[in-house]
């Protein structure tokens, strides 16, 4: 956290404190990026600024290098193998087994939603981020092993079995089960 | 001259820049001075501003996002246009407003009822008017004084008729408002609440901060026939409060206040002191000496700045002193009231569902104790679990009951714009959601869901429940958070429940914790990167959820206490149930799996339905 101590500048004329209370209130605009958060209190002072050690962090010093305006994204499919790369209506482009896709988009300009599709594969719907350089690997599976994936549902029984009592009298499917018993 | 004059001459500086963010999402800074990134604030000032929307994504041109129903309240430019552009159209006819004020709620019928219903009306009408012509009558009037028991019938008539001519300025006040007529693929046919009308409400209800349901109740009713310019005042006053709190860095906002009025605690003096209401007080204070206090000083105010100065600009106000028990580390802890709590299944074994009526609704109360008194600065509705859908390992949904643990825990960290790792047992078609991707419609993960964002399971900050590790054990999670959500039906509604989490509103989960940051010693972690990935088939497509972050995370030094009282227990059933119940009507292929135990299964998305349908109300 840090204490702003950074310096502001009335909105307006150049007024002094005694010109501020006679006024009640004023605008004013930073000369550098404040902080936020860490305001001034009317009354005690706010300790926003207090860190585990009881001390105050001091203002920003260190400028970080500008990350570069824009960010790569290499796209990848396990078991490598040929697909396509869509975002909407414009194909991206192609993966090959030994040539990934490669994509350049603006930094921070918000994620890709994009689908993978290789050939007798189930389509991946997936999502890169611009935050930064990044890499999706992205596992195709084949449609004939689509039950090994997550949330593939098994076929109910057929309907006319549906409701009949299980050998012994248990329910059977359909049927209401009992409520279990609270412990 | 600068700011810090203006401080030292005991000024609160009132941040109305577009890039202001409460605290829980203001730039920071490590030990060394080193930014640290949190990934969701440039999202939030992005819609703020109507720039992004909540992917990230540019807004369409002429877009508005209108989420101050969500707790991201309009940046003051927005608000400039909006002061600006209303001036000239009122949107109230004034030969209408009786229409709208005759009546209190216009009766929702779905568009699939609306001729049965006009068949019955019909019907009535007919009926009513043999019965005159029988009884020599000269009115429908004269007959219910000699027919008493067509009464009803009668003013059934009456008020559908009413309710027409107010649904009529309702059209017409929306079309206005630029709400109803121009969206693409809903088209509104006069005089049924079919999908465009639906969504223009609601678009109508976020922007004026109502919470109801989606349909034409009270207090929407009421804002629709108020002047626009008026809407937009309260619009202003509302997100200037939030920035006022934030700057003096209150929490108190008169919600603890009882029949007797507000608490109170003995000073130092001796003297007997109540809990100010210093939200308000503070707002009124700052839009006074700004001229914001009425709508023509806020257009004023608005005319004579450019879009432009709202980049960075801050207001200098002379506040009232907050009360002597401020400090820099307050002994602060939160106190959650389950109110009355139901474990019985609401159906039986006969699939007949049972209501389940709750006259206490739990409560989540910032306490602060200060001269060996316990003084409740803030109380807020929020929810507690009940039986929630949830998806088997099976792929099957059943009902499975998610209770709030009770007795102490504390809150060790704080995330802002957390993110929530949805398990393997949420139910997989709320984990996917249409969108308009580069111009096409495309099938894609609900990160709305997931986060970081409003309309996450987390809402846009969280607090986590744990039971201190003891002896250099790791913390135990159960899952339990405090935290913010859109889901506002299921906080308000007599029916709703949570997955076991608290929920808030996100504008007051974002102001206790920026309350909590403030007044207690803090550590700040920064972005907590993590690279998680798993895949789900829906349909005939694979999905694939990436999460690069789990959220910015504060620390607090000490961890914060926090008790959950059991409330009253009603029903049959004094203990929980714990496994899955089989949902009424289902078929299964055989028994219940297992149950799975993750901290993240507790918290559960808004996608999950309730065992009543969800929080949304019945009209």
């Amino acid at each position: 956290m840090t204490s702003g101590h950074h310096r502001y500048r009335l909105w307006g004329a150049g007024l002094g404190a005694a010109s501020l209370a006679a006024l009640g209130w004023a605008l004013v605009t930073t000369t550098a990026t404040q902080a936020q958060g860490s305001p001034p209190a009317p009354t005690p002072t706010l300790q926003a600024g207090e860190i585990a050690d009881g001390g105050t962090l001091p203002a920003p010093s260190i400028t970080p290098a500008a990350p570069s305006p824009k960010v790569r994204i290499v796209f990848k499919t396990i078991p490598p193998g040929p697909a396509t790369v869509s975002w909407g209506k414009k194909k991206l482009g192609f993966i090959k087994p030994r040539a990934p896709l490669v994509v350049e988009r603006p930094r921070d300009s918000g994620p890709l939603d994009v689908i993978v599709r290789a050939e007798g594969c189930v389509p991946v719907h997936t999502r890169a981020y611009t935050f930064t350089d990044s890499t999706l690997l992205v596992k195709i599976t084949p449609v004939d092993k689509k039950n090994t994936l997550f949330g593939y549902r098994e076929a109910p029984p057929p309907e006319e079995d549906a409701g009949a009592p299980a050998s012994g009298g248990g329910p059977d499917a359909g049927a209401s089960i009992p409520l279990p018993t609270p412990r | 001259m600068d700011a810090q004059a203006a401080v030292a001459a005991g000024y609160t500086l009132v941040d109305l820049g577009d890039d202001w963010t409460p605290y829980i999402l203001a730039e920071q800074h490590d030990e060394t001075g080193r930014p640290l990134q949190n990934r969701y604030r440039r999202v939030f000032i992005g819609l703020e501003t109507d720039a992004l929307d909540s992917d990230g994504e540019p807004l369409e041109p002429g877009e508005k996002n209108h989420l101050e129903l969500y707790g991201i309240f309009p940046a003051f430019s927005v608000l400039r246009t909006r002061f600006l552009e209303d001036q000239s159209r009122s949107c109230v006819d004034a030969a209408g407003q009786p229409a709208l004020e005759a009546v209190e709620t216009v009766s929702y019928v779905s568009p699939e009822d609306t001729r049965k219903v006009e068949r019955r009306l019909s019907h009535i009408r007919q009926e009513l008017e043999e019965a005159r012509h029988k009884a020599h009558a000269k009115t429908l009037a004269a007959l219910v004084v000699k027919r008493p028991e067509l009464e009803p019938k009668l003013k059934l008539l009456e008020r559908r008729a009413a309710e027409k001519l107010a649904m009529a300025e309702v059209e017409k006040r929306l079309t206005c408002e630029g709400l109803l007529g121009h969206k693409k693929g809903h088209l509104h046919t006069t005089g049924v609440y079919d999908d465009a009308m639906r969504l223009a409400v609601r678009q109508f209800q976020q922007k004026n901060m109502i919470y109801e349901a989606n349909y034409l109740r009270r207090k929407t009713m009421d804002a629709l026939s108020r002047a626009m310019l008026d809407n937009d005042h309260d619009a202003l006053l509302r997100g200037l409060r939030e920035r006022v709190v934030d700057a003096a860095g209150v929490v108190e906002d008169g919600s603890t206040d009882g029949r007797n009025g507000p608490p109170q605690y003995q000073a130092a003096s001796g003297q007997r002191e109540m809990v100010r209401n210093l939200a308000d007080e503070y707002t009124k204070a700052a839009a006074s000496q700004m001229g914001l206090d009425t709508a023509a000083g806020a257009l004023a105010f608005f005319a004579r700045h450019r879009a432009t100065d709202f980049g960075h600009l801050r207001a200098a106000v002379k506040l009232p002193g907050r009360p002597e028990y401020y400090a820099p580390h307050m002994d602060l802890s939160i106190v959650v009231d389950r109110g009355d709590v139901w474990y019985d299944p609401p159906f039986d074994e006969n699939d007949h569902w049972h209501p389940q009526p709750r006259k206490h609704y739990p409560s989540l109360t910032l306490m602060l104790r200060y001269r060996n008194q316990n003084i409740p600065l803030a109380r807020w509705r929020t929810t507690v679990g009940g039986w929630r859908a949830e998806q088997a390992s099976n792929g099957y949904e059943y009902y499975r009951y998610k209770g709030s643990d009770i007795g102490p825990r504390v809150i060790r960290h704080v995330t802002s714009g957390p993110v929530w790792i949805a398990p393997t047992s949420t139910p997989i078609r709320s984990l996917v959601k249409g969108k308009i991707i580069n111009k096409s419609w495309q099938q894609i993960v609900n990160y709305d869901e997931l986060g970081p964002g409003y309309l996450s399971a987390y809402g846009v900050v969280a607090g986590y429940f744990v039971v201190p590790g003891k002896d250099g054990r790791n913390d135990f999670d159960n899952g339990i958070r405090a935290h913010g959500s859109s889901d506002y039906l299921s906080i308000y509604s007599q029916n709703g429940y949570s997955h076991g989490c608290h929920r808030l509103p996100n504008h007051l989960a974002i102001r206790m914790y920026d309350f909590l940051l403030h007044h207690r010693t803090v550590r700040v972690e920064g972005d907590a990167p993590m690279a998680f990935s798993r895949q789900f088939l829906f349909k005939e497509s694979v999905y694939e959820m990436r999460i690069p972050s789990r959220g910015f995370i504060f620390t607090l030094e000490p961890p914060l206490p926090v008790n959950v009282l059991e409330g009253e227990i009603k029903g049959n059933l004094k203990k929980p149930i714990l496994e899955y119940v089989p949902k009424p009507g289902l078929r299964y292929p055989g028994p219940p799996p297992p149950l799975p135990n993750s901290p993240e299964a507790r918290a559960g998305g808004s996608g999950a339905a309730s065992p009543t349908g969800g929080a949304e109300e019945s009209p």
